[in-house]
């Protein structure tokens, strides 16, 4: 089954939020395709202040926010599909989207995606264990169902998304033992769960550990068509290439917000804005391009930087999925590896569920220190469709 | 003290007063759980102090909540006998038989 429509936004965060408003504004047909269960993306579970206006509200909550965008949604013309993962992008700008057990196709004059970024991780002995979480989940767990996952917490990692995580934490009567700004030399230990963290002089008796490491730029629809992506430095990973209008290698296909570099909030809704006028031929086009140019002028939020990943003891566990320890890895190319595809065809990482998210980044890393190399020149995985989980029975048409 | 598990912030300076919700019990192991309407699996197991949804294969390691955006998988539980359902993004449901999966689990009716 195959819908049709103008513009399909995939992701409601504020950048797919801002796009599918802007196409909208200008009478275009609009999906917007989202796998949480509401709009808003990230920001419904930061009660941080974002920085900069969107919309009518200036320097709001994230919540305030993703309010904002349900009330403005309901009231456009946008058609609005929750609960509906993206997990392929095809010729012809056909999406296959998965929602509820079944698989349906929208084909679109333009595409934005507007997937957003992922919790970055950073693999360190007995990160594995229950207990510990990124700060993402951290978040979503606290704020969207009220629930501290743990009794005496500890945030390790450089990111500014840790403070974030501490306050989040204090308000919420939690106990924080200590907020340890490095991942290096740290150890998480219990039985079955986490119940102490060692850092050089001391043991920690916590039992959750939060994992503040940035957000990784998630642009694999994009990469699966073969879009063209270079390394951003400050991202420390490959990003979709764009033109002024956001517009991709791939015509008629944008990137717009954190999937193509991680942003504050309103910079995203910017981007967005611009590509949902370029993908509509909107009138207010050169206008929201001096706006986000603006934006971008403008000092950051934080310095959106990835901290540099420690390197891993061999024992140290770096892919999740397949339970490969960085020994095997290092022992991979020793033997020759010198991609990561090499890498995960030798040791299968980047093979399991999470297809690389969690692991791919420390891959990337030892190859660069083992072998030498320069990151622009360590291309990431070759990505093939679904870039989400899919029942058989939905593709094949015969799910109930 | 809210019973859908000891775990709750129920008052919060940003958030408010814990909003009232209607029940629901499923059973994890067996063993019943009751859970706010708009938990997920992940939430209500975590608010009742659970923490450990399924075990590795090969290695028996238990694995819990992590990412919590339905994309790593150490939530995977076995749900009313269907295998590999992310708990974080699952919402519950009244009547759920919810079950650790050990491993790769094992196909058939609950």
């Amino acid at each position: 089954m195959t819908r049709n429509t103008d513009v399909l936004v995939i992701g409601a965060g504020p950048a797919g939020v801002g796009a599918a408003l802007a196409a909208a504004g200008e009478g275009t047909r609009v999906i917007i395709v989202d796998e949480n269960v509401a709009v808003g993306g990230h920001l419904r579970w930061s009660i941080a202040t974002q920085r900069g206006t969107i919309g009518d509200l200036t320097d709001a909550r994230g919540t305030a926010i993703a309010a904002w965008a349900v009330e403005r949604l309901r009231h456009s013309d946008v058609e609005i599909e929750l609960g509906a993962a993206a997990w392929g992008l095809f010729d012809d700008r056909v999406v296959g989207v998965t929602s509820r057990e079944r698989s349906f196709q929208i084909r679109a004059g333009s595409v934005i995606v507007a997937a957003g970024a992922t919790d970055a991780a950073i693999p360190f002995p007995g990160w594995d264990l229950p207990g510990v979480l990124t700060s993402g989940a951290l978040l979503r767990l606290m704020h969207l169902h009220r629930v501290l996952p743990g009794r005496r917490f500890v945030v390790v990692g450089a990111d500014p998304c840790g403070d974030e995580a501490v306050e989040a934490l204090e308000l919420a009567g939690a106990d924080v033992v200590t907020r340890w700004r490095t991942c290096h030399d740290i150890i998480a230990g219990g039985d079955g769960e986490v119940v102490w963290l060692d850092v050089p002089g001391a043991r920690h008796d916590t039992d959750c550990i939060v994992i503040a490491a940035s957000r990784i730029p998630d642009p694999e629809l994009i990469l699966q068509m073969g879009g063209a992506a270079v390394y951003s430095a400050i991202d420390d990973c490959f990003v979709p290439v764009r033109s002024e209008t956001l517009e991709t290698s791939i015509s008629g296909v944008y990137a717009a917000g954190d999937c193509a570099g991680v942003l504050g909030a309103a910079e995203a809704f910017a981007e967005g804005r611009v590509a949902g006028l370029a993908a509509s031929n909107g009138a207010g086009l050169e206008r929201a391009l001096g706006e986000l140019a603006e934006l971008r002028a403008s000092p950051p939020p934080h310095e959106a930087r990835r901290p540099t990943l420690p390197a891993p003891r061999d024992s140290t566990l770096v892919c999740r999925c397949e339970r490969i320890a960085a020994a095997e890895i290092r022992q991979s190319i020793a033997d020759g590896a010198a991609t990561i595809d090499d890498v995960k065809r030798r040791t299968r990482s980047g093979m399991g569920v999470c297809q690389g998210i969690y692991c791919l980044a420390a891959v990337s890393m030892l190859l660069q220190r083992e072998r030498g190399l320069a990151p622009e020149v360590v291309s990431p995985m070759k990505v093939r469709p679904p870039a989400r989980t899919v029942p058989l029975a939905a593709l094949a048409g015969t799910g109930e | 003290m809210d019973d859908s598990g000891s775990r709750r912030i129920t008052r919060h300076p940003i958030l408010g007063e814990l909003p009232a919700a209607d029940s629901v019990t499923f059973t994890f192991d067996g063993r019943s759980v009751l859970a706010r309407a708009d938990d997920t699996i992940a939430s209500a197991l975590l608010a009742h102090g659970i923490r450990r949804f399924r075990s590795m294969p090969e290695t028996g390691a238990p694995r819990g909540y992590f990412c919590g955006a339905g994309r790593c998988m150490d939530c995977a539980v076995t749900v009313d006998g269907l295998l590999n359902v992310a708990a974080c993004t699952t919402p519950v449901r009244a009547g759920m038989v919810v079950k650790t999966q050990h491993g790769l689990g094992t196909w058939g009716p609950s």
